[in-house]
C-alpha cells in the first residue's frame, strides 16, 4: 500500500519537494504587479492629474517588488538547502 | 489519531461547512443584487452565476427544436443547484432556507419551484439564485416580476447540492475515522485491520512528506490541520468525479469551500506566526533600507496573495477537470445536432476521451490534495520556523 512518491529514495522525494515551493510564484509575482498597478490606477483616479503618473510608477514599483520577491523566495530556499 | 484530535478534526470539518454555507449563499446573494466589487466576490459570482437547472434546459430546448447550448450545460453541471438531478426528470429535492429582514425566515422543499419553472412562498430561482417576488404561487417564472428592494433583504441560506454534498463527506470522514480511532485503541500495538489498512499509509505519508519535512520539530500541533484538509480535499474530490448520486457536486471547484480552506491556512499562519516570521515580512533583515521600502509592500502582500492562490488553485483544477469532461460529452450533442451519425460517432471518440481524463483526474484529485497540503505546511513552516544561526 506504499505509494509512488515514497518509493523514491529520500533525496529524489526531496527534489520533488523543492519544486512545489515554487508552484505558487509565478502567480503571486504576477499577483504583486497587478495589486500595485490597480493602487496607481485608484489613486490617479481619484487625484485626477493631468499625467496617469502613480499608474506607470507603481506598475514600475509593482515589476521590480515581484522580482524582489523572486530573490527573496529562492535565496530563502538556498539557506534551507544549506542547512538540510 | 487521539480522540481530542478526531474532535478538533470534527470541529473544524463542522466550522469549514458553516463558513462554506455561508459565504457561497452570501456570495451569490450579493451576485443577485449586482452590489459585489472585490475580485473573490466577482469570480464567486461568475460560477455561481450558473442557472440552476441549466443543464436541463440545455437538453430540452434541444429537445424541443432549439439548438444545443454546451457553455449552459457545462456552467448548470459546475455550480451549485437548488436540488439534486438524479436522472431523466427526477430531482432529488432539498430543503430552501430563506431569511427576509422583512418576511422572516421561510423553510420549504424546493420541488414546489417545480425545477425552477413556479413561484412559491413569494420566492422563485432566478439564474440560479433566489429572488423574491409578489406574485401568487404557481406562477411561471416567465411571467413572475422580480421584487428588487425584497430580493436585496432576501438571504438565501438553503441547504444545496454542495451543502448536502458536504453532509456526506462530512458522514463518511466521520464514520471512517471514529472507526479507525477506535481500532487504534482497541487493538494497541497490533497490526492494523479494516479502514486502518485504507488511512494508515495516507497518514504517514501525511505526517512524514508533509509535516515533517515542510514544518520541522513542531509539526505534531499542525497535523489535525493537515490531516482534515488532505482528507476532506481528497475525499471531495473524488466524489465530484462520480458521475451519479452522491457523487458530482463538484465541491472542491467551489471558490466559496476553496475560499474556506484557504482562510483557514491563513488564519494559522498569521495566529501561529513567531517573532522570526513577522520580522521577515515588516523588516528583512540583512537588507538595504532602499530595498526595505519595496521589499515590506511586497511581502505584506505576499502575506495575502499565498493564501489566495491557494484557493485559486485547488478550484481552477478541479473546476478544469469537471469541464473537460463535460466537454467531452457535450460534443456528441453538438454533432449529433449537424447529424445523427456523427453525433454516434464522436460518442465513441467522446467516451475514450473522457475515460482517459477521468483516470488522469483520479490522478489530480491525489495531487491537489496534496499540493494543498504541502504548501499550507510550507507557509506554516516559515511561520513557526525558529531562527537558526551559523
Amino acid at each position: 500500500m506504499s505509494d509512488p512518491i515514497r518509493r523514491l529514495p529520500r533525496r529524489t522525494r526531496s527534489g520533488y519537494n523543492s519544486y512545489l515551493r515554487f508552484t505558487g510564484l509565478g502567480l503571486t509575482m504576477v499577483g504583486i504587479i497587478l495589486v500595485f498597478c490597480f493602487i496607481g490606477y485608484w489613486l490617479d483616479r481619484i487625484l485626477a492629474w493631468k499625467y496617469p503618473v502613480f499608474t506607470i510608477v507603481l506598475s514600475l514599483l509593482g515589476i521590480a517588488g515581484s522580482m524582489a520577491y523572486l530573490f527573496k523566495e529562492t535565496g530563502k530556499r538556498d539557506q534551507h538547502h544549506f542547512r538540510a | 489519531m487521539s480522540i481530542p484530535n478526531l474532535l478538533r478534526t470534527a470541529s473544524l470539518l463542522i466550522g469549514s461547512f458553516l463558513f462554506g454555507a455561508a459565504s457561497a449563499q452570501h456570495d451569490g446573494h450579493d451576485h443577485a443584487t449586482h452590489d459585489h466589487v472585490d475580485v473573490v466576490d466577482s469570480t464567486v459570482a461568475s460560477v455561481v452565476a450558473a442557472d440552476s437547472d441549466a443543464p436541463k434546459l440545455a437538453l430540452e430546448e434541444a429537445e424541443h427544436g432549439g439548438r444545443f447550448d454546451a457553455g449552459k450545460l457545462i456552467m448548470g453541471h459546475i455550480g451549485d443547484e437548488h436540488g439534486w438531478h438524479l436522472w431523466g426528470h427526477t430531482t432529488l429535492p432539498l430543503p430552501i432556507i430563506v431569511y427576509n429582514t422583512e418576511r422572516g425566515v421561510s423553510i420549504f422543499s424546493s420541488g414546489h419551484f417545480d425545477h425552477g419553472h413556479k413561484t412559491y412562498g413569494g420566492y422563485m430561482i432566478h439564474e440560479g439564485s433566489i429572488v423574491a417576488t409578489k406574485d401568487a404561487d404557481g406562477t411561471d417564472v416567465h411571467h413572475a416580476t422580480i421584487d428588487e428592494p425584497l430580493t436585496k433583504a432576501t438571504w438565501d441560506i438553503s441547504i444545496t447540492k454542495n451543502v448536502l454534498s458536504l453532509f456526506i463527506s462530512l458522514a463518511i470522514l466521520l464514520f471512517v475515522f471514529i472507526n479507525v480511532a477506535k481500532a487504534y485503541t482497541r487493538r494497541a500495538g497490533q497490526a492494523p485491520t479494516g479502514f486502518q489498512n485504507m488511512v494508515e499509509p495516507i497518514i504517514l505519508f501525511v505526517r512524514d512528506d508533509v509535516a515533517k519535512s515542510a514544518i520541522g520539530p513542531r509539526y505534531m500541533t499542525f497535523m489535525p490541520y493537515l490531516l482534515t484538509a488532505f482528507f476532506f480535499i481528497f475525499l471531495n474530490n473524488l466524489l465530484g468525479l462520480v458521475p451519479f448520486f452522491p457523487g458530482g457536486a463538484n465541491l472542491t471547484g467551489n471558490i466559496a469551500v476553496t475560499l474556506v480552506l484557504a482562510l483557514i491556512t491563513f488564519i494559522i499562519v498569521t495566529v501561529k506566526g513567531n517573532k522570526h516570521y513577522w520580522q521577515h515580512i515588516l523588516a528583512m533583515p540583512g537588507v538595504p533600507g532602499w530595498v526595505l521600502f519595496i521589499l515590506t509592500p511586497v511581502e505584506i502582500l505576499g502575506m495575502f496573495l499565498k493564501p489566495f492562490v491557494l484557493m485559486i488553485r485547488l478550484f481552477a483544477n478541479i473546476t478544469a477537470g469537471h469541464i473537460i469532461a463535460l466537454s467531452f460529452f457535450s460534443l456528441i450533442f453538438v454533432f449529433g445536432e449537424t447529424n445523427a451519425g456523427a453525433g454516434y460517432g464522436v460518442s465513441v471518440m467522446s467516451l475514450a476521451f473522457t475515460v482517459f481524463m477521468t483516470m488522469l483526474e483520479l490522478l489530480v484529485a491525489f495531487i491537489q490534495a496534496y499540493v494543498f497540503t504541502f504548501l499550507s505546511a510550507m507557509y506554516i513552516g516559515a511561520a513557526v520556523e525558529e531562527p537558526h544561526h551559523h
